[in-house]
């Protein structure tokens, strides 16, 4: 398994438009997919608005790439999320590996369990971001990430 | 340069926000506290309103001036490079500023999530969790404007 941090592809560019024989949702599944989670322990009322552990999953469907990250967060209500990285400065790959900081933010539409939203990720490679559904509320966390090639 | 025109007209806007709030609510508090008794004279409202509102229309009118003076379609061109970027940018900033200056809409939808919880939603160090999270979101959000 090779560290991501060698992938050389670049992933995610910015707002690249679907190819004309590519229908939009296929784009999308191209695109790297991010479960983020906050477990706000300590603070004003532990369980939902507090401090704690964060970590999250990354997968890259272009390039294989599995990331796991671990970390530290604070959030109000938004302590689970998952969505995709749209555009990003550079390649993506360098982006999910290695330290990095991350906020983001959930509406309660259309639902508070479940609201869209948004999330940024940003390190020394660039900065990638994305549309979310997650909790309703907002977070942010930093955290340090390992990447693996699957295949 | 995205950067200072997001800052600039987000700036007028807050400032016309509080030009609307003084002649609605007749009193100087800021828009985002909670609303006060009316206080003001009708010639005292107008004229305390006119203090952001004109500042406000000035610097939209000058961005207009700026938008129809200068090439259009580099600023099109921009925006269609740069779309994703721009709604995610706004988007932070927007839920940053919220956060800050209302915490209290911010808990409410957090409440809403979590039913079974006593949010303690006038608590104030409740408030400054959500105001530091909010500084957090709008300086990632200006941010995100500077990369563009």
């Amino acid at each position: 398994m090779a560290i991501a941090a060698q992938a050389t592809q670049t992933t995610s560019g910015p707002a690249i438009p679907p190819a004309r024989n590519d229908s939009f949702f296929s784009y999308l599944l191209k695109k790297p997919w991010v479960v983020s989670w906050i477990l706000p322990l300590a603070g004003p009322v532990p369980d939902v608005i507090g401090v704690g552990p964060a970590g999250g999953v990354a997968w890259n469907p272009r390039t294989h790439n599995l990331c796991v990250a671990f970390g530290v967060g604070a959030s109000a209500g938004h302590n689970a999320a998952i969505g995709l990285l749209v555009t990003s400065s550079g390649n993506v790959d360098s982006m999910l590996s290695g330290w990095s900081i991350s906020g983001g933010g959930n509406l309660p539409f259309p639902s508070p369990a479940a609201g869209l939203g948004w999330q940024v990720l940003a390190n020394s490679s660039g900065v990638a971001q994305g549309a979310t559904v997650g909790v309703a509320g907002l977070s942010g966390s930093v955290t340090w990430s390992s990447c693996a090639n699957l295949w | 340069m995205a950067l200072l025109i997001v800052g600039i007209f987000v700036t007028a806007c807050l400032l016309l926000l509080q030009g609307i709030h003084v002649m609605r609510r007749r009193n100087m508090r800021p828009f985002f506290k909670s609303h006060g008794e009316p206080s003001l004279s009708s010639g005292a409202k107008i004229a305390a309103s006119s203090l952001y509102t004109i500042p406000s229309l000035a610097i939209i009118g000058a961005l207009v001036f700026a938008l129809v003076k200068n090439n259009r379609e580099h600023l099109f061109e921009w925006l269609n490079r740069h779309a994703i970027g721009l709604v995610g940018g706004l988007f932070l900033l927007a839920y940053g500023l919220l956060s800050l200056l209302r915490p209290d809409v911010v808990l409410r939808w957090v409440a809403s999530a979590y039913p079974d919880y006593d949010l303690g939603e006038r608590s104030s160090s409740v408030e400054q969790f959500v105001r530091v999270l909010g500084a957090f979101l709008f300086a990632f959000g200006l941010f995100i404007f500077k990369t563009l």
